[in-house]
């Protein structure tokens, strides 16, 4: 009994898999054994019978669609531009917050070198600057500008 | 004449769809037969078939050895089978015995020598009890499934097995044992084959060798 528990699991070799002494004695032990030798005798005759029955499983499908969608995969993947895709593909998102990054970059510095602008006019650009007595005149773009001096305030208020 | 495996390869890899698609036709059969043993279910079979021939076309470039593609297209396939296995499994939060991934291996000849239909011993008791076997294997164990099927079908060796499931020659053995042993006993009232306990065998324990 003990002894066909240590060869039971040499039942299932096949020709040359087991050492060669390990070989001979399973063979000696199944020329006791008549057990054994049935079980191993059963073990052969049903080998390569499971492969059959999934072979024939098989043919029993119509396998034109299946060959028909791996190569529309594999078609699919080579039409493709490459890895880039791929990864645009899978991260649309990101790929598309990548593709504007730079453009809000630079929105970002061009409003920031213009400044604020509170009341949509534009600011005007001085030219020059002079003062003529107490009234001081900007000359700008959008032509001379008049800042009127403490004196002339008074001159009105004696009028 | 058809073109060998070697040289649709290396048509495909310079683009060929056509060399590819002769590749897909002459092993879809065959790969669908490997993922349906592991996986059972039809439609799963059939979604990891094509991702595996997907995958193959997508990796041709670094396969080394043209020669190999059969066997490294089996290999991919039943690792993709494994993990649908798995995916389902945790799903279910089965606590079956976990299956260690592995590198990809090189595999013996198993289904590629299984011309279904030309063996002249063919009959009708031999094609029922097949078909028998591939219903009895969905009542089998996941841990006992694989390992028949990557036995059967891709013909691999112990070593072979233990490379790929992560797991000791010994405990290899023990564990196709008794996956042929409950198989015997799913298919002891199609057949008349012998399921009982022949000489205790059935105390072995996985592992028991090394």
């Amino acid at each position: 009994m003990s002894e066909c528990r240590h060869y039971a699991p040499m039942l299932t070799s096949r020709p040359g898999e087991l050492p060669a002494a390990d070989a001979q004695a399973m063979e000696r032990h199944l020329d006791a054994c008549v057990e054994c030798r049935a079980l191993r005798a059963t073990f052969l005759a049903t080998e390569g019978l499971l492969a059959e029955g999934l072979l024939a499983k098989a043919a029993e499908r119509d396998f034109a669609p299946f060959t028909d969608a791996v190569m529309a995969r594999v078609t699919r993947r080579h039409s493709r531009p490459g890895r880039l895709y791929d990864w645009v593909s899978h991260h649309r998102v990101r790929a598309a917050i990548s593709a504007l990054a730079p453009a809000f970059a630079a929105a970002a510095l061009v409003v920031y070198f213009q400044g604020p602008t509170p009341d949509n006019s534009p600011a005007p650009h001085v030219f020059e600057m002079t003062s003529e007595g107490v009234t001081t005149v900007l000359k700008t773009d959008q032509g001379p500008v008049v800042l009127m001096g403490d004196d002339d305030d008074d001159g009105d208020e004696g009028t | 004449m058809e073109a060998d495996d070697l040289s649709l390869v290396r048509r495909a890899r310079t683009g060929d769809d056509g060399a590819f698609q002769a590749l897909v036709v002459r092993y879809q059969r065959k790969v669908y037969a490997v993922a349906l043993g592991i996986v059972r279910d039809t439609d799963t079979a059939w979604d990891v078939s094509q991702e595996a021939f997907v995958r193959a076309h997508s990796h041709l470039a670094g396969l080394e050895g043209e020669e190999a593609f059969v066997k490294w297209l089996f290999r991919i396939t039943s690792h993709l089978a494994i993990d649908a296995v798995r995916r389902e499994r945790r799903s279910l939060k089965d606590a079956m015995e976990d299956v260690a991934e592995a590198d990809l291996v090189g595999g013996g000849e198993g289904i590629l020598s299984t011309p279904l239909g030309l063996d002249p011993s063919d009959n009708l008791l031999r094609r029922e009890l097949a078909s028998r076997m591939t219903e009895a294997l969905g009542q089998l164990p996941e841990i006992h499934r694989e390992i028949l099927v990557l036995r059967e079908l891709e013909g691999l060796t112990y070593e072979e097995l233990a490379a790929r499931l992560g797991i000791q020659k010994g405990t290899v053995m023990s564990r196709l044992f008794h996956a042929r042993k409950k198989m015997q006993v799913l298919l002891a009232d199609y057949a008349g084959l012998r399921g009982g306990d022949v000489g205790g065998q059935d105390r072995v324990e996985e592992g028991s060798e090394s």
